[in-house]
């Protein structure tokens, strides 16, 4: 065994643990004798120098590789620049699609007939509850074949990546639209809608007007996460070969096998679109919590 | 048993002769057990790194809450293919000869040529993934037990440990049981994604079947029965989280009441 490994090890199995006593038993309350302090702050040294170290061959060990990865950013960004608005475009596209289903199957949902709530909830239930890939791979591969009674195998079944790309995710999404917008509607209370009914607005003015701003404040976080749900979930029309983000790095990695680089690059480029929303959910989330 | 069965299959609109046989069934719930199998080691995977995960955020170190807190917002944040890829396509770069030696990381790899199978490529980044969204979960459940109620139990003369056994624990578990429960099913789905790093699971063997000539002209039906057969589980799945999410039954209260009186005595 050579020295830096047991360097490593001699770390991970005495300084950590060590170091986690110390703190523990520093956290709780008594009283601690005098000598405590001069135990407490070499390990916490000790323990930080390692953390450091490891940190400064993170850094400056892995600089060559973000050097790779800005490198082959410069060589192939107009391809994977491309990808990226793909990725974006067919999420803006089906996230507001599925807004628009999704209001219409919260509103079927809690309305007062049967049979619209039994379809609406039929329709949530079956598109949660299978694979988004299984969806895909049927409007792609299966919809051309599909042979109805009535009207038979239209031509406009056979649907191009991007169309059925598009179909699938706003089917799917509206799902958790859905969802989200029923939590908010159901979120309001009984007497809103009656005081509104009593001042003399009607049945669709009651909606509109009172009840639907404030539903969808109360769904707006909820809606946030499914949309960054919905960025991540993009990835998955490259299985049907819609060229967007993840395909692109793919293909451009299959020529110069620098898989690592492109696959991290591409990640970067996820986590700029995500890690806004997250950040965004958190905050409107407390905000609404605060406001109820 | 055959005939009643065809008879049944004659009936449904649309060419379901590819259900006829057993073989098909056999080669599609083949597949089916092995999603299940990478769905249940994942989820098992995911539960342990997230309660690391999960306490390690709400650790009084400062450094160790960065590190949790990077983690879990990095993983949460990636697409599960993306990992995936990652995991399968970039390991190959790295020399995993040397895993051949120890027992227990010899079951990652390929016995042939040393590298890293489909199977462990798929668990290791569901684990990832869904280790961080498991420990958000929890973290969660953790905090929404208040103060006061731990307060309370130290209070009746309940030790620390015990506060925690018998109160603290059952709430927080009871709090995010449905969430794990949803985030099962979300799991089970995303096993199909699999399929495309050439893992033998449901979807890629429904696929070699409607890729095969004979059965080409019936995609519709095997897509559907697969579907179906990630439906029935997911569905249970999420009547059971719906279930959790209500809380315990409160019209069988009076007789638990009943139960307590004799119990403790009335008057």
């Amino acid at each position: 065994m050579d020295p830096q490994s047991i360097l490593i090890w001699s770390y991970f199995v005495l300084v950590l643990p060590l170091w986690v006593a110390v703190e523990v038993k520093h956290a709780r309350s008594g009283r601690r004798p005098a000598w405590w302090p001069w135990l407490l702050w070499p390990v916490r040294a000790l323990a930080l120098a390692g953390v450091a170290w490891a940190a400064y061959g993170v850094t400056f060990g892995a600089k060559t590789f973000w050097e790779d990865v800005w490198d082959q950013f410069k060589e192939h960004y107009p391809a994977l620049l491309r990808g990226y608005r793909m990725t974006i475009v067919i999420s803006v596209l089906s996230f507001l699609l599925a807004m628009l289903l999704g209001g219409l199957l919260a509103v079927l949902r809690t309305s007062d007939y049967r049979g619209l709530r039994a379809f609406s909830g039929a329709y949530i239930e079956w598109f949660r509850n299978t694979p988004l890939l299984v969806q895909l791979f049927f409007l792609f591969f299966a919809l051309p074949k599909l042979e109805l009674p009535v009207i038979g195998r239209p031509d406009w079944f056979l649907l191009s990546p991007f169309q059925a790309g598009l179909i699938g995710l706003t089917m799917y999404t509206a799902a958790y639209t859905s969802e989200a917008l029923r939590s908010g509607l159901l979120a309001i209370d009984k007497g809103q809608t009656e005081a509104a009914r009593s001042i003399g607005l009607n049945y669709l003015q009651t909606r509109f007007y009172v009840v639907a701003p404030q539903a969808i404040r109360v769904a707006v976080p909820l809606l946030t996460s499914v949309f960054s749900a919905l960025f991540r979930n993009s990835a998955l029309v490259s299985a049907i070969g819609v060229t967007e983000l993840l395909s692109t790095a793919d293909s451009i990695q299959q020529d110069n096998f620098q898989t690592f680089e492109l696959y991290t690059l591409a990640g970067v480029l996820y986590l700029s679109l995500t890690l806004p929303l997250a950040y965004a959910s958190n905050r409107l989330e407390r905000r609404v919590a605060r406001a109820r | 048993m055959g005939t009643i069965w065809t008879a049944f299959l004659d009936l449904l609109p649309g060419n379901w002769s590819a259900f006829e046989s057993w073989p098909i069934w056999r080669f599609l719930l083949e597949g089916l057990w092995v999603s299940v199998q990478i769905a249940v080691i994942g989820i098992a995977l995911a539960i342990v790194f997230g309660v690391i995960m999960a306490v390690a955020r709400l650790a009084p170190v400062a450094i160790v809450r960065v590190l949790a807190t990077t983690y879990i917002e990095t993983f949460r944040a990636t697409p599960l293919l993306l990992l995936m890829f990652f995991v399968f396509f970039g390991a190959g770069r790295f020399n995993t000869e040397w895993t051949t030696g120890s027992p227990i990381l010899r079951c990652f790899v390929d016995d042939g040529s040393g590298d890293l199978t489909a199977r462990s490529a798929a668990i290791i980044a569901l684990a990832l993934y869904n280790s961080a969204v498991v420990a958000e979960i929890i973290r969660a459940g953790i905090l929404s037990i208040s103060k006061g109620v731990l307060e309370a139990s130290r209070c009746l003369g309940l030790t620390y440990m015990q506060a925690m056994r018998y109160v603290a624990i059952p709430m927080a578990l009871r709090r995010m049981s449905p969430g794990l429960v949803s985030q099962l099913i979300t799991l089970f789905k995303d096993t199909s994604l699999a399929a495309l790093i050439g893992l033998e699971e449901l979807l890629r063997h429904g696929r070699l079947v409607y890729e095969n000539p004979t059965y080409s002209s019936q995609t519709v039906e095997i897509l559907t029965v697969i579907a179906l057969l990630y439906f029935i589980p997911n569905y249970a799945l999420s009547l059971l989280a719906a279930r959790l999410e209500r809380g315990p039954d409160y019209r069988a209260a009076p007789e638990a009441e009943a139960t307590l009186e004799t119990a403790v005595g009335r008057g």
